[in-house]
């Protein structure tokens, strides 16, 4: 295992599961900046986290043993898709392989164990938000804040912590696709955290000028980015010929 | 399939004389099934595949004799032998060539080879389930008994998809390209239409029906897939696409008679499958209902599962598409596999209303409250099955060497457990499911470090009573005003106001089937006329029929001597 290989592994790691809860927390950060308004302390993420690991998990009366696996099943999926995301072209092969295809298999079971815990308890708020998750989904396999109403304590600590990783996975692919492709894996492991902030700075800004979506109105702007997407095969295919 | 099905019917049949002719039918269809599979030659295969369909149809009528039953069981032998036609005229076709004396490519000339396919496709795509051939389908299973559903949608649908592949792969050798195509879009059609219908079903087993139609439709596009690469010349990877046809064909067999058997379990546990009056399964009947819950995520295609492995291999072989074949089947693979990725989002949300309204929450019937396990025999079958899809969802790869090699050319393939193809990418399933399960196990261990504290679920403060609990309706609510365009639902909402207070407000909404109501019935009005201008010929008096059959001799002796036919 060379250095570079066995850091990159590292950033990977501890990154993913450390430095992700402050990516959403520069987001609120920043879009409060740009408000006018003070807003939280970046690290207020982790705070959260720290006060909800004190407290005890709720068992809900009536649920099954699905909504007590639920949540700590949502993140073990999460920490196996933080694994299968490379942050460098020389990250290495952590036992799960690369495969983006199975990172949508993975961000789905995390969808459907939280989906299913929200049956579970029957609390119809929940289930509506279940419902909308799984419904953008359907046009996108896209991060999506979901918190449960009624799970609490630890339990709510994995699952806050999944959807924070959720942001790192998804930023880190876009990092990836977007940003200048480095020359030796050093200089892309250097290049991460500048590309994550602007990232950050560009989510933040953008959640600033669009107001919220109508929640219906969404799967339309995903329609038009999968058209652009199959225009895009259908110009490389002419292209090729 | 056939034997945990069959072990599942031992003690599912009621002990009276009907049971009795039940069982001995369901024995009598799995053997027709075997006797499709080895037909040797054409009269053994068409003989078998009429048998095929009439037998199940047989059980059907000796369980139900109601009006309802008895009309969709019309349909689906009326649907079935009038687009049928199309199997017997490609066998025909094929045993004139010589196709059944043994195996290999056959030389047919071009126009016939593209009957022989059309005509297959309409014939053994009926028989599977395609869309927009697939009406039988959601009318026979749910009121088959639970085990011959399972064995319909087990292996009965899994019969027309080996005679698609054994004709349009090994038969025919290569085809055009826009046959392949042609496949290629009625299989990302079936999955979709099938996956998008299944979510708006409230009958549990019309639920899975569907849910086979848009499994098919998967399986059809690894096929599809084969055949556009294969007349590309990538013969590797044409292989390895009909490894992840025949992949998904076993697994869609595994889960799916393992779905329709529970459902069997719950309609005896509880009198009745609407979804939206069940609930709180898993914990009446844990066996059975965690067996179900495997089978759930199997299907839904969520790792580590078989359902995940083969549709990542499908996706795999359509992503190769766009880049080896030309514009044409490039783009038609790309569409494909944007299908597909939508088939899996919808079946996920699908699936996850299905866990939670049979499953999970609270009992939503006085009788779904008092449920009790299923016998040995019933449940050993299902967890038999579960244990199955979990096994495959591991260990896929050994079987994609053997599968890949069923190819009629030669491809070099080494055996390994986890799924890998040409291009460097890896599916390394016993990796991720060691993982997961650790990750997992860790996790509930830190959780419960600290003892868990009891709560009644917390709704804002509203209290949660069975009136105010969600419904299948509901919770697809958001998709089904997405697709509005194109579902066209239907609803109604009547209030009525006595004295001027509102009394009551009725809201009644479903999602009507717009094949039945935009393509069958102008085809039914259409036979319906016909058939009243054919009445006509029937006179009843000898004369006019010695008269038909004088006619018919002399045209068949024209047609003989101007050189037509013979």
């Amino acid at each position: 295992v060379s250095a570079v290989s066995a850091s990159a592994a590292a950033v990977q790691i501890l990154g993913g599961i450390l430095l992700a809860p402050l990516l959403p927390g520069l987001v609120q950060q920043w879009k409060a900046r740009l408000q006018g308004r003070r807003g939280p302390s970046a690290l207020q993420p982790y705070r959260e986290l720290r006060r909800l690991w004190a407290k005890s998990a709720i068992d809900v009366e009536g649920a099954t043993l699905v909504y007590r696996l639920a949540p700590s099943l949502a993140a073990g999926a999460i920490v196996v898709a933080v694994a299968l995301v490379p942050v460098a072209s020389s990250a290495p092969d952590l036992g799960v392989g690369h495969s983006m295809l199975a990172l949508g298999g993975l961000l789905a079971l995390a969808r459907f164990a939280v989906g299913a815990a929200a049956w579970d308890t029957e609390n119809g708020f929940a289930l509506m938000g279940a419902s909308r998750d799984l419904t953008l989904a359907v046009f996108v396999e896209a991060a999506l804040v979901l918190s449960l109403a009624v799970a609490g304590g630890r339990d709510l600590a994995f699952l806050h912590w999944s959807a924070a990783a959720r942001h790192w996975i998804v930023l880190v692919l876009a990092a990836q696709v977007f940003a200048p492709h480095a020359e030796t894996p050093w200089l892309q492991l250097a290049l991460l955290p500048v590309v994550l902030v602007v990232l950050v700075a560009a989510l933040a800004l953008a959640e600033t000028l669009v107001a919220k979506m109508r929640m219906l109105l969404a799967p339309r702007l995903l329609a038009v980015g999968a058209a652009a997407g199959l225009l895009g095969v259908l110009t490389r295919l002419v292209e090729l010929t | 399939v056939a034997a945990p099905a069959t072990v599942f019917a031992a003690r599912y049949l009621a002990p009276d004389a009907r049971g009795r002719i039940t069982a001995a039918l369901t024995g009598v269809f799995v053997l027709v099934l075997a006797l499709v599979l080895c037909a040797r030659d054409p009269l053994t295969f068409l003989a078998g595949w009429e048998l095929m369909t009439l037998v199940p149809a047989a059980i059907i009528l000796v369980g139900r004799h109601d009006r309802a039953a008895r009309n969709a069981v019309y349909a689906y032998i009326a649907i079935t032998h009038f687009l049928g036609v199309g199997t017997w005229i490609a066998v025909l076709l094929l045993a004139d060539a010589g196709a059944f004396g043994g195996t290999g490519e056959l030389e047919i000339a071009p126009t016939t080879q593209i009957v022989i396919a059309c005509t297959a496709l309409v014939g053994m795509g009926t028989k599977a389930g395609l869309v927009p051939l697939h009406a039988w389908l959601p009318r026979a299973h749910p009121i088959a008994p639970g085990h011959v559903s399972a064995l319909m949608s087990g292996v009965m649908i899994k019969v027309g998809i080996y005679g698609l592949i054994r004709v349009l792969v090994e038969w025919l050798g290569e085809t055009p390209d826009w046959i392949g195509v042609v496949v290629l879009a009625a299989g990302a059609v079936s999955a979709v239409v099938g996956v998008v219908y299944a979510i708006f079903q409230h009958e549990l087993k019309r639920l899975l029906a569907f849910h086979s139609i848009e499994n098919v439709g998967i399986i059809v596009l690894g096929l599809g897939a084969c055949l556009v690469l294969r007349g590309q010349g990538e013969e590797q990877w044409a292989a390895l696409a009909l490894a992840a046809a025949l992949l998904h064909t076993l697994n869609h067999a595994l889960f799916k008679s393992l779905l329709f058997l529970g459902a069997g379990a719950f309609e005896r546990a509880t009198g009745s499958l609407e979804i939206d009056r069940l609930g709180g399964l898993l914990g009446r009947m844990p066996w059975t209902g965690g067996a179900f819950l495997v089978g759930a995520l199997a299907i839904a295609g969520l790792p580590p599962l078989n359902g995940f492995a083969s549709e990542w291999l499908t996706l795999q072989v359509l992503l190769a598409v766009p880049a080896n074949a030309g514009v044409g089947g490039g783009l038609a693979g790309a569409v494909g596999l944007g299908a597909l990725a939508a088939t899996a989002a919808l079946a996920v949300l699908c699936f996850v209303k299905v866990v939670g309204l049979v499953l999970l929450g609270r009992p939503r019937r006085d009788r779904v409250a008092t449920a009790v396990e299923t016998p040995l025999p019933m449940r050993g079958a299902v967890v038999f099955l579960a244990l199955a899809c979990i096994a495959l969802g591991i260990l896929p790869g050994l079987l994609l060497g053997p599968l890949a090699g069923l190819a009629p050319w030669p491809v070099d393939d080494a055996p390994a457990a986890a799924l890998e193809v040409p291009w460097g990418d890896a599916l390394p399933t016993p990796g991720i499911f060691l993982f997961l399960v650790l990750g997992t196990v860790l996790l509930v261990a830190a959780r419960s470090r600290r003892r868990t504290a009891p709560a009644p679920t917390w709704a804002c403060g509203q209290l949660l009573e069975p009136e105010l609990g969600w419904t299948s309706a509901g919770f697809t609510k958001p998709l089904r005003l997405v697709l509005e365009g194109a579902l066209r639902p239907q609803r109604e909402i009547t209030t009525s106001v006595r004295s001027g207070v509102l009394q009551e407000v009725r809201y009644e909404g479903h999602v009507p089937h717009l094949f039945d109501s935009a393509v069958y019935r102008p085809v039914t009005r259409l036979g319906l006329v016909a058939a009243r201008h054919a009445r006509r010929l029937q006179s009843g008096s000898l004369t006019a029929y010695v008269a038909y059959l004088v006619a018919l001799v002399v045209i068949l002796l024209a047609a003989v001597r101007t050189g037509l036919v013979g």
